[in-house]
Order: structure tokens, then C-alpha cells, then sequence
């Protein structure tokens, strides 16, 4: 297994390659001159000559690169320049907060689409199916930014139940931090909860129509043991393959939802980037967030590896 | 046959919807089985062996319509509970099924499969349930059983995982064993181990079996006496040796004729 | 070999029967329904209401919907109800846009990756890198570098779909370049570019119609992120994005600002998603799509 690791992370590179260098070039699709777009119209000659000498514009081309990738291997990401602070200090002082509510709309993920989808197949073409199916077809279909609002004109507007926004550290607060916390990891949630509703049930099916099941049940134990031990535990494998793909859509959701909720996370330093055009941040940003989920795959397909006993103990015959 | 019968099937019927009706894979079928006897059953497939075994076992999908009666010690089983179908399951009744590389979870060790089935409604200490299954596992002929325990199933093969199959049957020491082709994923020689087994098992644990297979060889071999199932229903139900001397029904003739040189040693081994 | 099996599967004799078992299929009825309800509001409706999407009036501002106003007026007393149908016009044409452009370099690229094994390589690598990225946050980067206008989301999210396409078509190819009746044609002499436009393409048609059709429904959510962030359209040509973080600073006063536009996406994305599970189930029920 560590062969297989350490294999997993040599591939990895040549993709890491290819992706840092996309995320060095975005700068070159700006139109026309980035530091004119950069500076903006009321910028002076010199703050023009300033702002390509800050991002190493008015070098040569391949200098640009050798120093972008010196500088990234020493986990130097540029400095931002809307902030005036190195772009991966204030990348890992926020990712605390985004973090936090990434494990916490994970945990709502795991617990809402696994149950709905087992609930969904167990009752396969009944009334709880078809109510399952639905709710997770509305779920992939609506906007999360969008349900984002729905809640807090409900839930914070009408009711005042929530604060509309805000953030409490949990080390802080765990019960302000939980009032803040929830609406951003729901509104993050319910999509790939739709997603796993559907991934779950349509493995439950399949999995509960195996041989082995009716093995389990001809041994005389519980129904709650055939499903909940060896129904569960087959199901599980393939839902962790798609832990990536919902990891990913999580991070890349988080930067309107924490714009909107004003939840100080890497997705809202990357949002207030993107409206100030600072460059070197949402470069960064792009790279560290990318760089981080190929990590969390291999992790996953690691996982996953160790899970399946005909991988990980091999000998099959 | 003086007997009281252990099971007796009686005008047992099985429908499945399909399309707008449903289609009668099982239509009124009738036989016994006796305590300590070997029945075959036998048919092409498709002729609802399959079935009936299950429904005997009330293993079918909820979407089956049964009718007619299964009484096991006289008791009907289609009026049973849940919870007594499944104390019957856990005490009186074992299965083995036709594929030995599907039937066992892929993800638990075979020692864990054994155990479950032996601690299914006993409860009993972790030791003794390991000695149980150690023990099992040597009575169906697996060598080094402690060691095996640990096994995951595609460790092992096929031939293999039928013998840990029968031991997981034999786990609440059954007095009914029901075997849908037990050996007709494996071959012949494999085959002609666990046909011995079997009969070797019913011998000393006076386990009545019903086998049921395609294969008249097989039935010659180890059958008292055989049911024959053709399109659904039963059509003949007889003694071994007055099956092959006297067929009654045309098919039956038909399938011995497929094989001819085994109605020479009807009981030999 | 038999003969058969060295010619093309008859299709086109098929299509009756398929189109038949579309329509017997809930999920692609349901699904045609909804999209083709906004697909035609999007066309005759701005006909039929006849009001300028941008005519102020400030003395109707903020009017809850109504007779008058059905889908109400905005901060600027502008219709709703207008602003909405001309926004369909702009997203599901920014969506349009985007599954073409898909469908064009997804075929191409794909069909080069799935048929030159020398070019398989370099293009898997370079769709694995772009595909790393999580898709929503790739779209908002090449955005941001591109300035915002409609054009910019077009060419964002078709960057970010097109190796997802690509992969699909090349998978589909694997399979069918091997088939006998390709082998036959090769042997037969015809040219690549022959074998690959008769023979492979009309083949790899299901999986592409199912994935065009999810792609669809991610370029309608992506694009309405876009706008949210100030990427996408400009506000005198509002998308459903924009209409939605235009309203969102009068959410307290004015829910319908918001709620109108995020139904209509939800309507959209909705009856794609079922449109595409039906096509899935009915064209080619083995597959299975993943979108980042």
C-alpha cells in the first residue's frame, strides 16, 4: 500500500506540473496590458511601471517562469496586491475557517445523501423512492448561491433564528460558531447531497440484488444486520470514490458562500480578489486550492484502497 | 414411507408480475421431504427448482405471489412472521446456493461470515464461536481451518468457497439442507468432492438435504428419491430406482436418455 | 464473424423505436416539458410582454408582483417579469453556446485522443491538469483574467467542459475502434478521416447527446455564478445571475427580485437533469457521468 501511495503521489506531478503553469498563465489571458487592467484608468505611468516590476512583467518570458517556479518551490506564491502580504501567508491564516466549514458541510453530505439514498433503495419504487429521488434532483439542480439567499431571508430575516451572516471561531465560541457555521455548510451541502442521494441509491440497488445478501438473510440474522453490515459496507467503496468530486465542488462553492455570509475563508479572500483584480492572489489561490484537492485524491484512492480487502490483501485467485 | 414428513409442499403456487400480468414460475406443486432423506429435484432451467427452493426458504422478493401451503413440522411458513421465518432460517434450515464465487461477501473474512451464522440467534462467547466455526470448517474438509478464518473469500477457490458455503448452512445445524446446484459452477472432479461430502454430511448428522440440479447423473449418484419439475409444475415424483426403471412422464424419459450409462450403478459412489 | 457483424448496426431503422421509448420514459417527458416551456418563454416571451427590460419607472419601484406587474418591478421599477424572459434568452444562449463549442472540440479532441494513440498522451495529460482543477473555480479564474462580459463566460466554461466531453467521446471510441466492422473498413482501405466520421462518430452519438445534455444544465449554474460574481454579462443585459445579485441588496424588501430569477434557473437546470437521465436511461443505460 505505501508502494502504492508513494506511486499515486510521483503521478501526481507531471499533473502538477501542467496545472501550475495554467495557473501562471491565466495572467497572460488578460487582454491587452495587465498592468494597465491591473492599475486601472487613473494609474500614473509610474505606478504602471511599478506594478509590472511587482509581478515581474518587464522581464523576459522564460526569466518569468524560472522565477515563478523558484519561487514556488519554496512555497513562495507572490504577494498580494490588494492585501501588501505574501499570498500563502494569507491563504493558511484563512483556511482554518474554510476548513472548519468544508468538515462540517462534508459531515451533512455524508450523513443526508447516505441516508436518503439507502432509505430510497430500501423502499425501491414506493412513495419514500420517489419523494428521495426528488429531493435529490432539486438538490443538484438549484443554485447554491441561490438557495444561500432563500435561507437567509428565511431563516434569519423572517424567523431570526440565525445571524445573517458572520463568523465566530470555534475555539472561540463552539455554540456561535455553530450559529454561523450552519447556514454556509448547508447551503454548501445540499447539492452534493443530491448528488450522493443519487450515487447511494443507485449502488444500494445494485448491491442488495447481490448473491451475497441472500446469502446473509439465509443465515437467519436481522434485517437491520443484512443491510446495515453487509449491504453498508459494500456500498461504502464506491461512495468514497466520489469523495473527490464532492470535495472539489465543495471548495469551488465556497467562494460565493462565504462572500455572502461574510465568512472570512480562503473562498471569500479569493472573492474580494477577483472583484479588486488581484492577480498574484487569485493565481495563488487557484493553485493552492487545486494543489490541495489532488492531495485529498490520492488520500481518497488511497482509502479506498485500504478499504477493499481484494485490493489490500491481494492473493485473489 | 410411513414417516411424518419433516416439509411438506402443498398446491404450492409462485407468480411474478411481469408486464401488465404476471407469469407462474412454480403452478401447484406438491411433494415431501422426510426426515434424514436425500431428495432430488430435478428439471431444465427455468422449470422453477430455483424458485421453489426459495420460497421454501422465504427468500423470494417481496414482489412474488405465493400461494397454496409450505409446512415445515406441520406449520404453514406463509403464515409466518418475519421473526419466525427468520428463527426458522437461524435454527432448522440451511441453503446453498448455486454460485460459490458471489455468495459470500466480499468485504468480511470468511472466518467472520461462519461466525455471524453461528451466533445468529445464540448468543455465545467470541472463543467459542471461533471453535465453532474452526470446527465447521474442519468438517467440510478445509485443511489448517484456524488459519483459514482469516481468509478473504477471493483468497480462496471456487471448490473452496462452496465447502465454507456449506459450513455457513451447517452453522445452526440444520435438519433441513437445501442445495440449488451446489456444484454446477465447479468442476468435475471438484464436483464429485462436495457430492460426497454432502451425502457423507446427511449420514452423520441425519440432515435431511433437498439437492436439486439439472443433471440426472448427479441424482443417480446420491438421491432416495427424486421430484421431476417440468414447465412449472411437478411431474413426477418417485423412488430413484423405480424413476429409472419406470419412468412415468415423457420428459422424465427424455432426461434419462441424455444419460445413458448412469442408470447401470443408480446408488454406487 | 458473420457477414452482419461487418457492417454499421442499422440505425436509422432503430430511431422510431428509440423515439417511442423517450417518450414512454418519464423522467425525458417531464424533462422536455420543463426546458421546453423556458426555452419557448425565452423565445416568444419578450414578444408577447412587450416591455423594455430597461424601461425605468420610479414611481412603480419595488411593486410586489401583481396584476399590473406579475413577477413585480425592481429598485428602478423596471419589469420583472421582462428582465426575467430576456435573461432567459441571454443564459440559455450563453448555455447553447457552451455545448456547442463542446460539441465541436469535444468530438475532435476526442476523436483524436481515442484514435491516435501517439496523441492519446499529451491531450489525456493536459485534460487530467485542466479537469484537476475543481470546474466552477477554473471558469472563475480564466473569468477574472478575461474581464467580465458574455462572452468571457462562454469561453470560461467551455474551457472547463470540453476535456470533460473529450473523455467521453475518447472512451466511446476505445470501445468501438475495435469492433469488427471498423477493423473491416480499415482493411478495406478506407481512410482514417472516413472511418473515423461514417463509421465511429455516429456511434459515439448516445454517450455525447446524454453528456451534451448535463453540460447544459452545469453552464446554466456555472453561468449564474459568473454573474453573481460580476464575471459574467453586464447589467443592462442581465442573466439570471446577474438579476439575482442585482436583488440580493433588497432581499429584506424585495424576496421576488431574488426568488423569480433562482426558480427559473432551478426550472431550467431541473428539467435538463431530467431530460439527460432520460436520454441516459433510453440511448445508453451503462453510462455514468461525473461532473466536477
Amino acid at each position: 500500500m505505501l508502494g502504492y501511495t508513494v506511486s499515486r503521489l510521483l503521478q501526481a506531478i507531471p499533473i502538477l506540473f501542467l496545472v501550475s503553469l495554467m495557473a501562471f498563465g491565466i495572467i497572460y489571458l488578460i487582454p491587452g496590458d495587465a498592468a494597465t487592467v491591473i492599475g486601472g484608468p487613473s494609474a500614473s505611468a509610474q505606478d504602471l511601471a511599478q506594478i509590472r516590476a511587482n509581478l515581474g512583467l518587464d522581464q523576459p518570458l522564460h526569466v518569468q517562469i524560472l522565477t515563478f517556479y523558484t519561487n514556488l518551490l519554496q512555497g513562495d506564491l507572490g504577494r498580494s496586491l490588494l492585501l501588501g502580504v505574501p499570498v500563502t501567508e494569507a491563504i493558511i491564516q484563512r483556511s482554518p475557517v474554510t476548513i472548519g466549514i468544508a468538515i462540517y458541510s462534508l459531515v451533512l453530505t455524508i450523513v443526508l445523501g447516505l441516508s436518503t439514498g439507502i432509505i430510497a433503495a430500501l423502499n425501491h419504487n414506493r412513495w419514500l423512492d420517489q419523494a428521495a429521488t426528488i429531493f435529490a434532483l432539486i438538490g443538484v439542480s438549484l443554485p447554491n448561491f441561490w438557495l444561500a439567499l432563500v435561507m437567509i431571508v428565511l431563516f434569519s430575516v423572517n424567523l431570526g433564528w440565525l445571524p445573517t451572516g458572520g463568523y465566530v471561531p470555534f475555539s472561540q465560541d463552539p455554540i456561535g460558531w455553530l450559529r454561523t457555521a450552519t447556514m454556509p455548510a448547508v447551503s454548501l451541502a445540499l447539492l452534493q447531497a443530491g448528488l450522493l442521494t443519487r450515487i447511494t441509491r443507485s449502488t444500494m440497488l445494485e448491491v442488495l440484488s447481490q448473491d451475497y445478501i441472500r446469502t446473509a438473510r439465509s443465515k437467519g440474522i436481522s434485517e437491520w444486520k443484512v443491510v446495515g453490515k453487509h449491504a453498508l459496507a459494500n456500498v461504502m467503496m464506491p461512495v468514497v470514490t466520489v469523495l473527490g468530486l464532492i470535495l472539489s465542488v465543495l471548495l469551488s462553492g465556497s467562494i460565493v458562500i462565504e462572500t455572502i455570509f461574510g465568512v472570512p475563508g480562503i473562498g471569500a479572500l479569493l472573492g474580494n480578489a477577483i472583484s479588486s483584480r488581484d492577480y498574484p492572489m487569485i493565481q495563488g489561490g487557484l493553485l493552492f486550492v487545486t494543489a490541495a484537492l489532488l492531495l485529498l485524491n490520492i488520500l481518497v484512492d488511497v482509502l479506498y484502497t485500504w478499504l477493499d480487502p481484494r485490493i489490500r490483501v491481494g492473493g485473489g485467485k | 414411507m410411513t414417516q411424518t414428513p419433516l416439509l411438506s409442499v402443498r398446491d404450492l403456487s409462485v407468480g411474478f408480475p411481469a408486464g401488465k400480468g404476471h407469469v407462474l414460475a412454480v403452478d401447484s406443486a406438491s411433494f415431501d421431504v422426510h426426515p434424514g432423506e436425500l431428495l432430488g429435484v430435478v428439471g431444465e432451467s427455468g422449470s422453477g427448482k430455483s424458485v421453489t427452493a426459495l420460497a421454501i426458504m422465504g427468500l423470494l422478493p417481496p414482489t412474488a405471489q405465493l400461494r397454496g401451503r409450505i409446512l415445515y413440522e406441520g406449520d404453514d411458513m406463509l403464515g409466518m412472521s418475519h421473526r419466525q421465518l427468520r428463527t426458522l432460517r437461524g435454527r432448522q434450515l440451511g441453503m446453498i446456493f448455486q454460485e460459490p464465487m458471489t455468495s459470500l461477501n466480499p468485504v468480511f473474512t470468511v472466518g467472520d461470515q461462519i461466525m455471524e451464522a453461528v451466533t445468529a440467534l445464540d448468543h455465545m462467547s467470541k472463543k467459542a464461536a471461533t471453535d465453532r466455526a474452526v470446527d465447521l470448517l474442519d468438517k467440510v474438509g478445509i485443511p489448517s481451518p484456524r488459519r483459514r478464518l482469516e481468509d478473504y473469500p477471493h483468497q480462496m477457490s471456487g471448490g473452496m468457497r462452496q465447502r465454507v458455503m456449506i459450513a455457513i448452512a451447517l452453522a445452526c445445524s440444520p435438519r433441513l439442507l437445501i442445495a440449488d446446484e451446489p456444484t454446477t459452477a465447479l468442476d468435475v472432479t471438484i464436483q464429485a468432492q462436495l457430492l460426497d461430502l454432502l451425502n457423507g454430511l446427511r449420514e452423520e448428522l441425519g440432515t435431511a438435504i433437498v439437492l436439486i440440479s439439472h443433471n440426472m447423473g448427479v441424482m443417480a449418484e446420491v438421491a432416495d428419491r427424486v421430484v421431476v419439475m417440468y414447465a412449472s409444475r411437478v411431474v413426477e415424483e418417485a423412488g430413484i430406482f423405480q424413476l429409472f426403471d419406470e419412468p412415468q412422464h415423457p420428459y422424465t424419459e427424455g432426461l434419462l436418455g441424455s444419460t445413458p450409462d448412469m442408470g447401470e450403478q443408480p446408488a454406487g459412489l | 464473424m458473420t457477414d452482419l457483424a461487418l457492417t454499421a448496426p442499422p440505425r436509422f431503422a432503430r430511431t422510431r423505436a428509440t423515439l417511442r421509448r423517450m417518450l414512454a420514459n418519464r423522467s425525458f417527458a417531464l424533462g422536455s416539458l420543463l426546458f421546453g416551456f423556458i426555452c419557448i418563454a425565452a423565445l416568444v416571451g419578450p414578444l408577447l410582454v412587450g416591455i423594455d427590460p430597461n424601461a425605468l419607472s420610479i414611481r412603480d419601484r419595488f411593486q410586489p408582483p401583481s396584476w399590473q406587474f406579475l413577477l413585480g418591478t425592481d429598485n428602478l421599477g423596471r419589469d420583472m417579469l421582462s428582465r426575467v424572459l430576456y435573461g432567459a434568452r441571454l443564459s440559455l444562449g450563453i448555455g447553447f453556446a457552451v455545448i456547442v463549442l463542446n460539441a465541436v472540440f469535444g468530438v475532435l479532441l476526442g476523436a483524436l485522443a481515442g484514435y491516435y494513440r501517439r496523441l492519446d498522451n499529451i491531450l489525456m495529460r493536459v485534460a487530467d491538469a485542466l479537469m484537476a482543477f475543481p470546474a466552477v473555480l477554473l471558469a472563475i479564474g480564466i473569468a477574472a483574467a478575461l474581464g467580465p462580459s458574455a462572452i468571457t463566460a462562454i469561453v470560461a466554461l467551455a474551457v472547463v467542459y470540453i476535456p470533460r466531453t473529450a473523455r467521453v467521446v475518447r472512451a466511446s471510441i476505445l470501445v468501438v475502434r475495435e469492433l469488427d466492422y471498423v477493423q473491416a473498413a480499415r482493411a478495406s482501405g478506407a481512410t482514417d478521416a472516413r472511418i473515423i466520421t461514417r463509421h465511429i462518430l455516429p456511434n459515439c452519438l448516445a454517450p455525447l447527446i446524454v453528456q451534451l445534455s448535463f453540460v447544459f444544465a452545469y453552464a446554466i449554474l456555472s453561468e449564474a455564478v459568473l454573474s453573481f460574481l460580476g464575471l459574467g454579462s453586464p447589467p443592462t443585459v442581465p442573466s439570471w445571475g446577474v438579476l439575482i445579485s442585482e436583488g440580493r441588496a433588497y432581499m429584506r424588501e424585495a424576496a421576488w427580485l431574488t426568488m423569480v430569477p433562482g426558480v427559473a434557473i432551478a426550472i431550467t437546470v431541473l428539467g435538463l437533469n431530467l431530460l439527460g437521465d432520460g436520454l441516459r436511461d433510453v440511448l445508453d443505460p451503462r453510462m455514468k457521468v461525473e461532473q466536477g
